[in-house]
C-alpha cells in the first residue's frame, strides 16, 4: 500500500532524515517511535509532501509515485493525516470543510444524507450534533480537536491513516474513544495505520504489528512487540550505545 | 430587536435609531453619499454583515449620545476603487462602541478605508474599540487609516490594524483534507470574512 524507498529529507539544505525505507500493507498497524526531534513527524509530513521539505528517494502509494504529488491529490488517493495540533480555521464550519472535501473527491453527499451520517458519527464520537456547525477546531479543547478530526476521517474514508502524536494532551477516556473509533473504522475498511506516539496507552489499545525506532536520522531498528517492550522498558538511551552496528530487523 | 435594511437613495441620508436595532444589510449607491445615523439614549445598534463594494464613495457618521451600545462588524469585499469612511462620534457618556472591519481587495485597484473614533470633551466612561483587519491578496493594495481623536481623559479607547495573508500551514491543513490549493485559498479568504458572522 505505502512503500518508502531510500527517502532522504532536507530542510534548508540540512539533512534531517537519511535513507528511510518503510513498507505498510493494507490492514497493518505501524508505529514510529523515537526521541523528541528524531524526525517522526517529518516522515509523516513528507508522505503528504509538506511544502517545507526537500526530498530524494521515492514514496509509492497504491503503486503510484506520490513523492512530489500535490498534497490534495495525495489526500484524495486515501491518506488521512491527523496531526498533534490540528489547525484552527476561522470562519469555516466543519460542515463547509467536509462538504468541500467530499465535493473535491467527487463524492458529494446531499444535505439529508450528510446530516444523517453526521448524526451517526457524532453519536459514535460522543459529540453534540451541533458540532458540525462550529468553526474548524476554533475554541476547542485538545480532546475536541482530535474528535473533530476523527469526524472528518469517518466522512472521508481513508485507506491509510497517519496519527501524529494524536494522543498528546488527551486524557485516558479521550484516548480510549479515539482508539476505539479508529479500531472500528479499521475493522470495516481494512485501512492501514501509521502511528507516531511516545505513550504506551495508545499503543496498548491499537496494538501495532510493527514498531520502527527512529534515531540518528534514520530507521535504526524495526521489530514487533518485543521491540516495543524494549523501548518502553529501557528508553531510547539504551539504543544510543550501539546505534551504528545494530541495525537489524526482527521480522 | 427590530431589523432594518439600510438603503441609501440620496447623497445625504439621516437615520434615527430609537429602538434596539439590527441592521441586516447596507445598500450603498455608486454616487458619493453621506449617511448620518443617530443612536438615541440607551439604544443598541448591532450589525454583522458581509458586503461587496464596487465603486463606493461614502461617509457614514454614527452619533451616540448616552448609554448606547454600538456593535458593527463588517466583512468588506472590495471590487474596483472604493472610498469608505466610518466615523463614530461619542457625544455623551457611558457609550460602548465596537467596530471591526475585515477587508479584502479582490482585484488590482486601490481602495481607501478609514475609521474615525471621536470622543468629545467633558464626556466620561465611554469605551471605544476599532479594528481594521486586512487580508492581503496577491499584491493588491489598500489604504487603511484608523483614526482616533480623544478629547477627554475618562475613556477606554483602542484601535488597531492587522494584516493577514495566505497561511501556508492552514493551506497545508486544508489540502491534506483533499482540497486543492485554489479552493483552499478561497476558503481561507471566505473564512476570514465569515468569522465575523460566527
Amino acid at each position: 500500500m505505502l512503500k518508502i524507498n531510500n527517502l532522504t529529507i532536507k530542510v534548508s539544505n540540512n539533512e534531517l532524515l537519511h535513507d528511510i525505507n518503510l513498507e505498510i500493507k493494507p490492514g497493518e498497524i505501524h508505529a514510529l517511535m523515537g526521541p523528541n526531534g528524531a524526525g517522526k513527524s517529518t516522515i509523516c509530513k513528507a508522505i503528504l509532501n509538506h511544502y517545507s521539505l526537500e526530498k530524494s528517494g521515492t514514496i509509492l502509494f497504491l503503486n503510484k509515485n506520490i513523492t512530489n504529488a500535490n498534497t490534495d491529490e495525495i489526500a484524495k488517493m486515501g491518506i488521512f493525516y491527523l496531526s498533534q495540533n490540528p489547525m484552527e480555521i476561522e470562519g469555516i464550519s466543519n460542515a463547509e470543510l467536509l462538504r468541500s472535501a467530499l465535493n473535491e473527491k467527487n463524492e458529494p453527499l446531499d444535505i439529508f444524507k450528510f446530516n444523517k451520517l453526521c448524526n451517526t458519527y457524532c453519536e459514535q464520537l460522543k459529540l453534540p450534533k451541533s458540532f458540525i456547525h462550529r468553526e474548524v477546531n476554533v475554541s476547542m479543547s485538545g480532546g475536541e480537536k482530535k474528535k473533530n478530526e476523527l469526524l472528518g476521517m469517518l466522512f472521508l474514508k481513508p485507506k491509510l491513516i497517519i496519527l501524529d502524536e494524536v494522543d498528546s494532551g488527551l486524557d485516558i477516556d479521550a484516548i480510549k474513544i479515539v482508539s476505539k473509533t479508529i479500531k472500528e473504522y479499521q475493522k470495516t475498511s481494512n485501512c492501514a495505520l501509521l502511528i507516531v506516539t511516545h505513550q504506551p496507552t495508545l499503543l496498548n489499545l491499537l496494538k501495532p504489528d510493527y514498531v520502527h525506532l527512529i534515531m540518528n536520522n534514520t530507521i535504526l531498528k524495526t521489530g514487533k512487540n518485543s521491540l516495543l517492550k524494549e523501548i518502553l522498558e529501557q528508553g531510547y538511551e539504551h539504543f544510543g550505545a550501539n546505534i551504528i552496528t545494530k541495525k537489524e530487523n526482527e521480522e | 430587536m427590530s431589523k432594518k435594511e439600510i438603503v441609501i437613495k440620496n447623497d445625504y441620508e439621516k437615520i434615527i435609531i430609537d429602538c434596539d436595532t439590527i441592521i441586516t444589510n447596507w445598500i450603498f449607491p455608486t454616487f458619493p453619499f453621506t449617511l448620518d445615523i443617530y443612536i438615541n439614549d440607551g439604544i443598541t445598534l448591532n450589525s454583522k454583515v458581509i458586503l461587496n463594494l464596487n465603486q463606493i464613495d461614502g461617509n457614514i457618521n454614527i452619533f451616540s449620545t448616552n448609554n448606547t451600545n454600538c456593535l458593527i462588524k463588517m466583512g468588506l469585499k472590495l471590487f474596483s476603487n472604493n472610498k469608505l469612511q466610518l466615523n463614530h462620534h461619542l457625544l455623551g457618556n457611558e457609550n460602548k462602541s465596537d467596530i471591526e472591519l475585515r477587508i479584502i481587495q479582490e482585484n488590482n485597484y486601490l481602495s481607501t478605508i478609514t475609521t474615525l473614533g471621536k470622543i468629545f470633551p467633558n464626556t466620561y466612561q465611554n469605551e471605544i474599540k476599532t479594528q481594521l483587519k486586512v487580508f492581503q491578496k496577491d499584491d493588491y493594495k489598500i489604504i487603511c487609516e484608523p483614526k482616533l481623536i480623544v478629547l477627554t481623559d475618562d475613556v477606554i479607547a483602542n484601535h488597531n490594524v492587522t494584516i493577514k495573508s495566505f497561511d501556508n500551514e492552514e493551506l497545508f491543513y486544508l489540502e491534506s483534507k483533499g482540497i486543492e490549493n485554489k479552493k483552499a485559498k478561497s476558503l481561507q479568504m471566505e473564512g476570514f470574512l465569515n468569522h465575523i458572522l460566527k
